[in-house]
């Protein structure tokens, strides 16, 4: 087991020409973390990684890893297992010189070689799989492989680009499970990149959010979900019901009542100036009778769709303002239907105040 | 008489986009065959049959006279003006296939423009710039390499300068094709994994751009091993390659059978070595032009 390396980034940033890819960024990862970085296309987050690999050259800032600066560093000489979208198997290698590789590079002798390598081997459960071409694996053993040829120099760092991302959906999720169990089996510090919101949620200690080439919010995933920092974040990270807020005033003690520009009353916990507010699809009541929360609205269902374990209905509360409720299949004890007139409320806790 | 009910089986069979293709194939076989098969075979059917029927010409070439050692030499230069191809084409290819937009533009119309200037007169100039009192001479002179003008034309020397000038873009398209092909995430695994940039190179690079230098290096040395004008021109006298040995042959000397057989060899031998560098190197060239 490798101890893992912490990670630091010292307002890194990258510009090409006039384009800025990454704003001057600062964040830390722990030792032995799983560290996800998560945003839509464009929002930095390969840039970021392609720093510490040393494939982006920063404009400004420095990246350090246990608190040594490798800026400057060559990528050979850093010692970082990286693993790709692709795979980046070499197509003219066996499986097993492909693990090797990394272990030649260092001149290990032959017999370690070797034995290091059934050992990746086993690890990913490719056992005998050696003297295979990639050609011949699957998708998901091939990229099984690329895991044994990262992890196989036990490098205390191990960057992931997506490496799901060519899957399909149930391989993903087993594979989600296999990443975790490699993270514990290896100790190494993950920083993990990826699109998907849930990826990042089942698997990462903590997550940073990513947009416009910086970091919105790091935080645990439940941390980030419950309580998000802006809009976008609140977006990103699950749906989320949004309302912009015209004035606010206190409404007994720690409470606030809110007026949305759709002049909805609102009444929530704390106080602030921020311009909106959002509450969860799943932490709303929906029924054919008034709910008894705190917040509570008579509308009509315009849309319902089930999807596994819960119904995702759309009801219309008042002119231009549609919310999502999520209804858990045990609280789906009434069936409704589409145009059906419904109560929905939630409770003040539940409202969060977000920035712009 | 029995009145059979009358059963009409369909027998079309259903349109398949291959047989639009081979519909399409149907003319230029057509013509392959009659302007080129049917001519070689008649080549080699007269290497058998005249001027009486037997393997005497062979056994002439194999035995007597120049032949052998002319298709050696043929063999020796084709591979030399190969080699120098790739060494020469390798390091140009390599940084072509790393250029984009207008520059990548204007080093394809270089390439491709050299090839529009006939080889006659390509082959032309070289004689002039390598006779005894040309450019070439007055050079090595005047820099005092050389005490007195050397004879460069008519050596193996001038032949292969000639023939490379000729045949470098077939080396650098198929290598520019395969470079440019190369998953740049692949360079970049092997320089995380650890690969310095010599080992990246060798252990990266150079293997995947292998289908490229197989693709080039048949059709530089299968090209060089039919060459008449510039071997011709440039070693006309003294140097002596295949193609000029046929031409002889067949116009000098009139011997049409001998013509044919030396012919026949030649092709024999480049269907050989064609083989079997496509099972050594476990290529097929045409999966470099996919």
């Amino acid at each position: 087991m490798t101890r893992g390396a912490s990670l630091e980034f010292d307002r890194v940033s990258k510009t090409y020409g006039a384009v800025t890819a990454l704003q001057p960024t600062s964040m830390t990862v722990r030792p032995g973390e799983f560290f996800a970085l998560l945003g839509p296309s464009g929002s930095g987050k390969s840039t970021l990684l392609g720093t510490i690999a040393g494939f982006v050259a920063p404009s400004g800032g420095c990246v350090l890893v246990d608190g040594a600066d490798i800026t400057a560093m060559p990528p050979h000489r850093r010692n970082i297992g990286m693993v790709f979208q692709n795979y980046a198997l070499f197509p003219y290698l066996t499986v097993a010189q492909n693990i090797a590789f990394p272990l030649k590079m260092r001149r290990l002798p032959k017999s370690e070689i070797a034995a290091r390598v059934d050992r990746a081997l086993e690890m990913v459960r490719l056992g005998g799989f050696g003297p295979r071409m990639p050609a011949q694996l699957s998708g998901g053993q091939q990229q099984r492989v690329a895991l044994a040829r990262a992890a196989v120099y036990d490098p205390p760092l191990l960057l992931m680009d997506e490496p799901l991302g060519a899957l399909d959906k149930n391989l993903r999720e087993e594979m989600q499970e296999e990443l975790r169990q490699f993270h514990r089996n290896v100790g190494a510090t993950i920083l993990y990149v990826t699109h998907d919101q849930q990826e990042a949620a089942s698997m990462a200690d903590r997550i940073a959010i990513m947009n416009h080439g910086k970091a919105e919010q790091v935080g645990a995933p439940h941390e980030v979900y419950e309580r998000p920092g802006n809009s976008f974040v609140a977006r990103f990270l699950g749906e989320a019901n949004m309302f912009r807020l015209r004035r606010g005033w206190p409404d007994g003690p720690g409470r606030l009542r809110c007026e949305t520009e759709e002049s909805l009353n609102l009444l929530a916990c704390g106080a602030t100036s921020a311009a909106l507010a959002c509450v969860r699809p799943e932490d709303i009541v929906i029924g054919p009778a008034p709910t008894g929360r705190e917040n509570c609205f008579a509308g009509r269902v315009t849309d319902l769709v089930q999807v596994a374990g819960s119904v995702r209905y759309r009801v219309a509360v008042a002119p231009g303002c549609t919310l999502i409720v999520r209804a858990s299949a045990e609280r789906r004890a009434v069936v409704l239907a589409k145009d059906d007139a419904v109560h929905v409320g939630w409770d003040a806790a539940d409202m969060r105040f977000l920035s712009e | 008489m029995d009145a059979q009910p009358s059963v009409i089986i369909r027998t079309a069979r259903p349109w398949t986009q291959g047989r639009g293709y081979a519909l399409l194939a149907a003319v230029p076989c057509l013509f392959l065959a009659v302007l080129f098969v049917w001519p070689l075979l008649r080549v080699v059917l007269r290497s058998v049959l005249e001027p009486r029927p037997g393997i005497g010409n062979y056994t002439k070439i194999m035995f007597s006279g120049p032949y052998v050692a002319i298709l050696l030499n043929t063999l020796e230069v084709a591979a030399i003006v190969t080699g120098v191809c790739l060494l020469i084409a390798y390091p140009v290819a390599a940084l072509t296939a790393r250029m984009n937009g207008l520059r990548l533009r204007l080093m394809t119309a270089l390439i491709v423009g050299s090839l529009w200037t006939s080889a006659v007169i390509r082959s032309y100039a070289w004689m002039i710039l390598f006779q005894r009192y040309g450019i070439v001479n007055d050079a090595l002179v005047a820099l005092g390499i050389a005490d007195a003008p050397v004879r460069i034309l008519q050596t193996t020397t001038a032949v292969v300068i000639g023939m490379v000038h000729i045949l470098l873009p077939f080396m650098l398209l198929p290598l520019i094709a395969s470079m440019r092909r190369i998953d740049p995430n692949l360079l970049r695994a092997g320089r995380i994994l650890g690969a310095n940039p010599v080992r990246l190179f060798l252990g990266v690079y150079f293997p995947l751009s292998l289908p490229g230098v197989h693709a080039g290096t048949v059709l530089v040395f299968i090209s060089s091993l039919g060459f008449f004008i510039t071997p011709a021109l440039l070693g006309g006298g003294r140097m002596m390659m295949a193609a000029m040995l046929i031409e002889q042959q067949a116009n000098i000397y009139l011997d049409w059978p001998i013509a044919s057989a030396v012919a026949t060899v030649l092709l024999a031998i480049t269907l050989v070595l064609y083989i079997a560098y496509g099972r050594i190197a476990r290529v097929d060239v045409t999966r470099s032009l996919r």
